[in-house]
């Protein structure tokens, strides 16, 4: 068997649909609010989580900025 | 229409007298330079191992050895220079090269065509520094030396490219050489985005940890008191189809 | 049933192939990309695990992920907050990283390797380690301790392993979380001593033998571990929890002294105070972490009344603990699983889905550790002629070995290339160098001139498994499920000290490995042959990699590495090279004619 890596033996590489895009990190969530109420370490910890996603999101957002970065100056 | 390469070149014979300004510049410069060689030989010869065309991946393995011929000479040339920053054994400093898995990542094509054009911008690279070490004959003939090799592979790789062209494949390289160039000048805009976008990245989260951090803290502090090591009884979890699909 | 386990994100990402109970394939990620301790999503590993198979991705019934994500997040989150107003840059770097990337893994996964969302499961990272170390082992029933520096929450934990006619099963005992944790005060040392955490541990255990274990008092300031084997760390030395780079406080230097710079010339055996403070520290480190190790196996005895042992996690890796306990502990019999870190919770995973919760039967058995990629032959061949190498093709192995024993004879070191990678940290035969253990000044040559690495690292053997009695000292049989994968260290006997010097370390110890012909033959053929010429089956085995680089996988990669050190010979299947015969290629003057080259004729 040669080690040649084969590309097309993995599945064509292609973008999640954009309802799995959506409902994967809803349910990413909820799996975490069920973590901290179950785990008994804090119900405080799901508050906190979504201030956190909120600021990820602008996170991928920025991220964005690898795309536009000469009009950053404009925006911020 | 002056071209990327020869822009280059002036740029290059501008800056190199403050870039290349002393002995400890130049060998860490060398350095560096050997560092880049090394990682395209591992990339050629990793070419070389994958390719099925006998003449192809003669040529890659040339080109190759070449390049780690070329690093071999830059790491001597840093030490002569500058033997004072000595590594673990400093007669056999390894220089750490990695690969990019060029090969691998591109189709045939656009791989010779970055071949070519990132050959062709080394040559002049390289001519503008032979220039500038016109009065340091030891440098001088290192940097003719490469020119030689650089100018072998931007042949083979031309080479390669035309008769494809005559192939009737001409589209296909044209579209290549257009990818590689553009692909060029969008890492460079992507790096400083990358770099900007980082920057505010870090900012926002630094300030979020004064700014959201405090109040859970708080309440963590006041309802959750730390607990103080010692065994903990294990519940067992995971153990149906079930919990496997959860992620926690 | 077809499971792919993957481990990713941490350190030494990895991917296993397990259809229908038998572990197909297994490897490592930084092989593939020459990045070591790689730890993105190991998308090369997994190519080569479904190319091996011949599958496609829609073919695979479960993508195991080696542990909960969420559970670790949460640790990150509530570390934070205990420990605010500390910690701000590890809050940036750590949550940053998560919240971008890591919490959306299925995405990625769904996009990268093209599967599908309800193909992919979660594990847990110590059941992971324990599943690695149990369902892999020749155990039918065993105790399985795990030790690393932090999973999820758990740092140690105490299991049992049952396969009986209802299946098999692990049940979780005991465990003790994070910040306790004798994998991360190991670690912390490390870091103090100057090395790269993950990397330098290694290197601790080889300067542990230079020292004298001087400062035992004051690892019982940082660490108190109680009768049961829980362990309280005092964490006024450590900031591993909430620092973005360091691992010990200025507290940690006022009670050892100054830390080590990296990289700073450390001569052994010791001729300055610092040297000597610096293998002393080492050598307690060393010794408080084997006394640890051994009340926390008799721990585990008293919990479960097994007379067998999985051991597993990365503190499983320490061979030289693994001596004592073979030596003191209360174990008949323990088996350490050749990829105990990281690397192997990817095969914990899959090994886990398939037995314990997919109910396919197991057999408890003696597997080898040859997972990973094979070299096939006529790539070699066609590779080194067209490429223009010189080298000699044998038609029999038998001839190659006795090509490869003259060389050795003569005082050369080589590269020897010989089907499938190993899976794990060690060379066993796959992907070595090799050299004459007999001769003094073998150690310091391929220190110096081959792994370009430092002085005091010693070197393993490779031993005939018929002669491991006559050249090395260990506990009366239970060792033979630790030998093959170089799990411990093993005294050498007074003659081996004679006539070994090149592998005796310096308190006279190796970690040997024993070659059996049924599951290494061609090795085991080398050895062999060398030992009629020699009177010794036993030759220096390194691993084929130079100093921060990953154990070569391919041809191409091993004739990079073999041109860039001062090997003498390269064996690739039954190809020899030799290095005098391609020196020109090094050279200037090996143009060729440029016409001939162009248009294809040399």
């Amino acid at each position: 068997m040669s080690t040649t890596i084969s590309a097309k033996k993995l599945g064509k590489k292609k973008s999640a649909s954009w309802i799995e895009r959506v409902i994967s990190p809803v349910r990413t969530l909820h799996e975490f609010n069920q973590l901290a109420t179950r785990s008994g370490r804090g119900w405080w910890l799901i508050p906190m989580m979504g201030t956190l996603v909120m600021l990820g999101v602008l996170l991928v957002f920025i991220q964005v900025i690898e795309y536009v970065a000469p009009f950053v100056y404009t925006i911020f | 229409m002056i071209s990327t390469d020869g822009t280059l070149s002036m740029f290059v014979r501008v800056i190199a007298p403050v870039v290349w300004r002393n002995d400890s510049k130049v060998a860490a410069k060398f350095r560096r330079f050997s560092a880049t060689e090394a990682g395209s030989a591992l990339d050629m010869l990793k070419a070389a191992e994958l390719e099925k065309d006998s003449r192809r991946r003669k040529l890659f393995f040339r080109h190759a050895l070449d390049e780690a011929r070329h690093s071999n000479y830059f790491r001597d040339h840093a030490r002569q220079i500058d033997a004072s920053e000595a590594g673990l054994n400093s007669r056999y400093d390894l220089i750490h090269a990695t690969r990019q898995n060029l090969y691998q990542g591109l189709p045939l094509v656009d791989f010779v065509a970055f071949v070519y054009l990132a050959e062709r911008r080394g040559a002049a690279h390289f001519r503008s520094l032979e220039s500038h070490f016109k009065d340091r004959p030891e440098i001088h003939d290192l940097f003719k030396r490469i020119g030689k090799d650089e100018n072998f592979h931007i042949r083979y790789s031309k080479r390669l490219l035309d008769e494809w062209t005559r192939e009737g494949r001409g589209s296909e390289v044209r579209a290549a050489l257009r990818r590689i160039r553009l692909n060029r000048a969008w890492d460079a805009w992507r790096r400083s985005g990358r770099q900007m976008g980082d920057f505010v990245s870090r900012l926002a989260l630094r300030i979020s940890y004064f700014v959201v951090v405090p109040p859970f803290s708080l309440i963590q502090r006041v309802l959750q008191p730390q607990q103080h090591g010692g065994w903990l009884t294990a519940q067992q979890t995971t153990s149906n189809m079930d919990e496997m699909e959860k992620m926690f | 049933m077809k499971v792919i386990g993957i481990s990713a994100y941490f350190h030494d990402s990895s991917a296993a192939l397990v259809i229908d109970g038998k572990v197909v394939a297994a490897a490592q990620e930084e092989r593939f990309t020459r990045i070591k301790h790689d730890s993105g999503l190991p998308l090369q590993a997994v190519r080569f695990c479904l190319d091996y198979a011949g599958l496609t991705i829609d073919e695979i019934d479960h993508i195991v992920f080696y542990e909960k994500p969420l559970q670790r997040f949460e640790r990150l989150l509530v570390t934070h907050l205990a420990e605010f107003p500390k910690g701000g840059g590890q809050f940036v770097s750590s949550i940053g990283r998560w919240l971008s990337r890591r919490l959306w893994m299925k995405n990625e996964w769904i996009r990268e390797l093209g599967c599908r969302a309800d193909q992919i499961l979660c594990s847990e990272h110590h059941l992971s380690h324990a599943a690695a170390a149990f369902l892999h082992s020749p155990y039918e029933t065993a105790a399985i301790v795990t030790a690393d520096g932090v999973g999820e929450w758990v740092t140690t934990s105490i299991y049992r392993g049952i396969t009986d006619s209802s299946g098999s099963r692990i049940e979780k005992l005991q465990e003790l979380i994070f910040p306790h944790s004798i994998g991360l005060l190991y670690a912390a040392i490390t870091a103090y001593l100057g090395f790269e955490v993950n990397e330098g541990e290694y290197k601790v255990m080889g300067l542990a033998a230079y020292g004298t274990p001087r400062y035992m008092a004051e690892f019982e300031k940082l660490c108190k571990v109680n009768d049961d084997a829980s362990l309280v760390l005092d964490m006024d030395y450590f900031c591993y929890n909430w620092h973005a780079t360091d691992a010990f406080t200025p507290a940690l230097e006022a009670l050892l002294g100054p830390a080590r710079k990296p990289h700073a010339k450390l001569t052994l055996p010791a001729v300055t105070d610092d040297d000597r403070r610096y293998s002393d520290i080492a050598a307690s480190l060393q010794k408080f972490t084997e006394a640890y190790m051994l009340k926390l196996v008799q721990q585990a005895q008293k919990l479960t009344g097994e007379k067998n042992l999985c051991l597993a996690g990365g503190v499983a890796l320490n061979c030289v603990a693994n001596l004592k306990l073979l030596s003191e502990g209360p174990f008949e019999s323990i088996y350490v699983q050749s990829a105990a870190g990281d690397a192997g919770g990817a095969l914990g995973a899959a090994l886990y889905m398939t037995h314990v919760i997919g109910g396919i039967p197991r057999r408890p058995e003696l597997n080898h550790a040859f997972l990973g990629a094979p070299v096939e032959k006529s790539d070699v061949v066609r590779f080194f002629s067209d490429c223009g190498v010189p080298f000699r093709e044998f038609a029999t192995t038998t001839e190659m070995c006795r090509a490869v024993v003259d060389c050795l004879m003569d005082g050369e070191v080589g590269g020897w290339v010989q089907g499938r990678f190993e899976h794990g940290p060690r060379a066993l035969g796959g992907r070595s160098i090799i050299a004459d253990a007999r001769q003094p000044y073998m150690r310091e040559r391929v220190n110096k001139k081959i792994k370009y690495r430092e002085e005091f690292r010693p070197f393993a053997p490779a031993c005939l498994a018929e002669d491991l009695k006559k050249w090395f000292v260990l506990p009366e049989g239970r060792v033979e499920y630790m030998t093959p994968f170089m799990c411990c260290v093993a005294n050498v006997s007074e003659e081996g000290k004679k006539v070994l010097p090149a592998i005796t370390h310096v308190d006279g110890t190796a970690r040997v490995q024993r070659v059996e012909a049924a599951h290494n033959p061609v090795f085991h053929e080398l050895l062999s042959i060398f030992k009629e010429q020699s009177g010794v089956g036993v030759l220096l085995n390194t691993s084929f990699n130079l100093k921060d680089e990953p154990i070569c996988n391919s041809h191409g990669e091993a004739f990079a590495t073999f041109m860039r050190s001062e090997m003498d010979f390269l064996v690739i299947e039954n190809c020899l090279v030799r290095k005098e015969d391609c020196l020109r290629l090094s050279r200037e003057e090996y143009q060729a004619d440029e016409t001939l080259v162009m248009a294809g004729r040399n």
